[in-house]
């Protein structure tokens, strides 16, 4: 722009040069997100879980109980206790970083793209896992990454995140990524990475072999390893009638087993926002433990038994 | 734009919300969350940390609704709350920002242009000077420290009344004409070198 058009910009009135810079700002902010919805969720989920967060009982709570307000942990277990009893709605924490939300039926959610994947033929290596994965694959993807995957890419149509090889997992986070040693899986056919708000989730999958078969995504087991936190808005599991959730240990520490009609598994936006519907997915058979600071999500078409068995197996 | 001016259904939300109803809650979340997203991104340039604080701050409302002021206009109370919010946050991840210090306000980068608008009359000329008209305003937004970015947005963006502004700023309302005076002078000299 010339200096003399400048001169005339500058020249403007306030509310004239006011209006004009509104007008060039307003095409220009990112799209609002849906925040309304977000915060209603919050809020119902937080009504269940912190009663003394409600406006009216606030103060009444700080007088009653203080303990609530210091002693979430423990208001929660005992909150936990009796709705499970009621089983109506309950919101628990389970493991740190996970929300187990009951509620009295699922809602429907359309096909993923992952149902229509034919499944891998069992045992070929696929390319997710090599050491030389192919140039330009972020590890990272921002939340707007919408990869077109090869049919053999079956994690990406699961949200797990980006394929990546084990190396480049390893060094990716910041725990120890353990491999189960139990003869059943095997080593890894695939491993994806995701970018979470508190770091980055691993995910291991295994295609169809003797003992496992695969659902119709073409995925047979897939174990996911993250950072564990507790802040609930990570992970969140939203659990229908038809599922139980059976609390078992994995060497002496607790763990989960949730076990029947499906469940859905949501997974947090890359971007470090809260998740969006795309990355809800349904989940099958399910343990969930942790170690440490470390959690650890196995899905796989196997007993309880089995599945724990896979998890103790768990090694550097 | 978001819309601004009375809202004469806030009240009637706010205390069905103050008795527990989340549902006229979001509804006025709604209603307010286009003006506090984009104060927060405006404060932390970042897409991601203003969701984050917009969410934050609405909560936080939420939980202090029972000291909120009957009859009192909403948008400046959840502004102010924001711009706090959005304070922390940007100090928390401070280092990011100073790159950005003198930077026009990137505003979705160069997905903005795409989403303007065009003039279906205008010559291809006129087009161009648009264009960079844009720049040179949004250059010089971002060249304002915040508390003018603010002033200008409250008024010019947002159409926030005096009074409004005086409380989302948490000023006396009789300096919030000679503030946004010192800010659009300001503002004309941060326009970049003519080139």
């Amino acid at each position: 722009m010339d200096e003399r058009s400048m001169q005339r910009l500058r020249q403007l009135p306030d509310d004239e040069l006011g209006r004009a810079v509104a007008r060039a700002a307003d095409a220009s902010f990112p799209r609002t997100p849906d925040i309304a919805s977000i915060v209603q969720a919050r809020l119902e989920r937080d009504s269940l879980a912190y009663p003394e967060l409600h406006p009216r009982r606030a103060r009444a709570a700080r007088i009653w109980f203080p303990w609530l307000r210091v002693r979430r942990a423990t208001a929660l277990a005992i909150l936990a206790i009796v709705l499970l009893a009621a089983i109506a709605a309950a919101v628990i924490f389970g493991v740190p970083g996970i929300r187990f939300t009951f509620v009295p039926a699922l809602p429907s959610l359309p096909p993923t793209p992952a149902a229509a994947t034919p499944a891998p033929s069992s045992g070929t290596p696929l390319p997710g896992v090599s050491p030389s994965a192919p140039p330009g694959v972020s590890p990272s993807p921002p939340s707007s990454f919408v990869p077109s995957p090869g049919p053999s890419a079956v994690g990406i149509d699961l949200f797990l995140g980006a394929p990546v090889s084990l190396d480049e997992a390893r060094h990716a986070v910041l725990f120890p990524l353990q491999l189960p040693s139990d003869p059943l899986l095997g080593p890894p056919d695939q491993a994806y990475l995701q970018q979470t708000r508190i770091g980055h989730a691993v995910t291991l999958v295994w295609v169809a072999r003797p003992g496992l078969s695969a659902s119709t995504s073409g995925v047979a087991a897939l174990l996911t390893e993250f950072e564990g936190s507790l802040n609930p808005d990570q992970f969140q599991k939203v659990i229908g009638p038809g599922t139980s959730v059976t609390p078992v240990l994995i060497h002496g520490a607790a763990g989960y087993w949730l076990h029947g009609a499906d469940h859905f598994f949501v997974s947090p936006t890359a971007t470090g926002g809260n998740w969006d519907e795309q990355r809800v997915r349904l989940a099958g058979d399910t343990l969930l433990w942790n170690e440490g600071s470390v959690t650890y999500r196995l899905e796989a078409p196997v007993s309880q038994q089995v599945a724990i068995r896979i998890a103790e197996s768990l090694a550097p | 734009m978001p819309h601004s001016g009375p809202q004469p259904e806030d009240g009637a939300l706010i205390e069905r919300a103050r008795h527990g109803d989340h549902e006229a809650y979001a509804a006025l979340v709604r209603s307010h969350q286009d003006v506090v997203f984009r104060t927060a991104y405006l404060i932390t340039r970042s897409a991601a940390d203003a969701e984050d604080v917009t969410q934050e701050a609405f909560i936080k409302a939420y939980r202090a609704l029972s000291r909120f002021r009957e009859g009192a206009p909403f948008r400046p109370w959840i502004l102010r709350i924001a711009a706090n919010e959005a304070r922390n946050r940007r100090r928390a991840i401070g280092r990011r920002l100073e790159v950005s210090a003198d930077a026009p306000v990137e505003l979705d980068g160069g997905l903005a242009a795409a989403r303007e608008p065009a003039d279906p009359d205008a010559t291809p000329e006129e087009r161009a000077l648009a264009g960079e008209r844009r720049e040179v305003l949004l250059t010089a937004l971002g060249r304002l420290d915040e508390d003018d970015r603010l002033v200008i947005a409250y008024r010019y963006f947002f159409d926030l009344s005096e009074a409004e502004m005086a409380e989302a700023l948490d000023v006396p309302r009789g300096t919030v004409k000679s503030r946004l005076s010192r800010a659009m002078t300001r503002l004309r000299e941060r326009f970049p070198v003519a080139g």
